[in-house]
């Protein structure tokens, strides 16, 4: 039988790990036995989740040592007879393995993820060209999985982190943005793209394999080049 | 203002690995039994190049250590230490070590 | 709330965060190594004799088997710097796993070539 062992934590009796041994059937996923854990053994557990299926985002928490959707990995896929459910490295816990997702929201605010419309937006054409280059970026779904992985965002407060700057460069590159200047000012800065120091764990991290480091890349180019008159 | 710190690193990163691949082999693997001598170095700075080689390993040496140690302490240290603070610091020991380094290898040149 | 996830998750090991974390320590004791050696051969220049003296200490077997790991700390951290550099320069991040097994490799050739030359000095003077 498989063990779950979650890193239990509320404020009045502080964090422990806490073994169970919910029944699950065969294609169970590590979702499936948190819900029979809370149905079966423990309705205090908490933990986030909506939609299921890998679509939503909210049930990103630290499985076997990497972060990992819950309602996508498969109990059998670990190939073990231990799961171990942490929250998400970096973030602070409220619960159990509800974690403070602030800073991901407050970083993702300063990178001006709206577009900021020139006058003539409305019958500007986006070529495919242009597309193209972020197409990998809409399967992103903020789950927060990069964040929690990169030792530089995860660590200390000031840099953006892979999922915001990867936004903000889709905003950057968009011919119909208006606000250049300030989004170069954001990214531009020590906390933006230069902050990234090439740990590549955000490759490994994304449930949908859109690798943000990819786009900082990029950006790191287009600054480098604007700065060169380019 | 960051993109120059950034790239410069890079680049000094790409000169250093000339600069000491030159370095390594003509102080250690051109004679590689016996110890440096004052005359061996005395020697080798005798000529434009290798001066040029050696002041330039130097600087670019420094700056591109002490830039790495500023990244890498920004990250290690409690949140609140400014990485102004931390910059200054690291510049006056790069500056100090910097007078000291020239000032030597001048030892060896006028010689 | 527990502050910062104290949740004792830790770092996801791979490939690209081993390079980093191994990439960070060999730089940080070249800088250390770097601020030594400008410190000692400052001192040590101050006169012919005094010079060739501290260089005679420094040939033993003790200090150049640690600067054969200086040595190794130099390619190690030059050729993850030339994986870093290149992706850097427009090389896809995703071939990043690749890139380290060749600055591994490439670290391992360099560092025998220097090896097959030093060791037989070391051995000689033990």
């Amino acid at each position: 039988m498989t063990v779950f062992r979650v890193l239990r934590y509320s404020p009045s009796t502080g964090e422990a790990w806490k073994e169970y041994r919910p029944e699950l059937k065969e294609q169970a996923s590590v979702l499936d036995g948190l819900h029979a854990i809370r149905a079966d053994h423990d309705p205090t557990l908490a933990y986030r989740f909506s939609c299921r299926s890998a679509v939503c985002g909210s049930c990103a928490m630290w499985i076997n040592g990497r972060p990992r959707l819950a309602c996508q990995t498969k109990v059998g896929q670990l190939k073990s007879d231990r799961v171990e459910i942490a929250p998400l490295r970096g973030l602070s816990v409220i619960k159990d393995l509800v974690v403070d997702m602030k800073p991901l929201w407050d970083a993702y605010q300063k990178v001006m993820p709206w577009l900021v419309e020139k006058p003539n937006a409305e019958t500007m054409v986006v070529t495919k060209k242009t597309s193209d280059v972020v197409e990998k970026f809409y399967s992103c779904i903020l789950c927060a999985a990069c964040f929690a992985s990169c030792p530089e965002a995860a660590q200390q407060h000031r840099y953006l982190g892979p999922m915001p700057l990867m936004d903000g460069f889709r905003m950057y590159v968009d011919p119909r943005d208006d606000a250049k200047p300030q989004r170069k000012q954001i990214l531009g800065g020590p906390d933006g793209a230069w902050g990234c120091h090439g740990a590549f764990a955000c490759i490994d991290a994304c449930p949908w394999d859109v690798a943000p480091v990819e786009f900082i890349a990029q950006l790191r180019l287009e600054l480098v080049k604007e700065k060169f008159g380019g | 203002m960051t993109v120059w710190w950034w790239l410069l690193q890079r680049v000094s990163g790409v000169l250093l690995l000339v600069l000491l691949s030159v370095h390594l082999v003509l102080t250690h693997f051109v004679s590689p039994g016996e110890a440096v001598h004052f005359a061996a170095v005395q020697s080798r700075l005798a000529v434009s190049p290798m001066i040029l080689v050696d002041y330039s390993l130097l600087f670019l040496g420094l700056f591109h250590g002490l830039y790495g140690l500023f990244v890498v302490l920004k990250d290690v240290l409690p949140k609140w230490v400014e990485p102004k603070a931390i910059a200054i610091g690291l510049a006056v020991i790069g500056v100090g070590l910097g007078i000291l380094g020239a000032y030597t290898l001048f030892v060896f040149v006028k010689a | 709330m527990l502050q910062r996830g104290r949740a004792r998750a830790r770092l996801p090991w791979s490939i690209g965060t081993f390079a980093f974390l191994a990439n960070r320590i060999a730089g940080v004791a070249l800088a250390l190594y770097l601020m030594t050696h400008i410190m000692l051969l400052g001192a040590a220049a101050r006169n012919r004799s005094g010079f060739d003296g501290v260089m005679q200490k420094l040939h033993s077997p003790f200090w150049l088997s640690l600067e054969m790991l200086l040595l190794l700390a130099v390619i190690f951290h030059a050729a993850n710097g030339i994986r870093l550099v290149l992706i850097d320069a427009g090389v896809q991040p995703r071939k990043q796993k690749q890139m380290f097994w060749w600055a591994v490799g490439g670290t391992a050739a360099v560092f025998a070539v220097a090896a097959i030359i030093c060791v037989p000095v070391i051995i000689r003077h033990l």
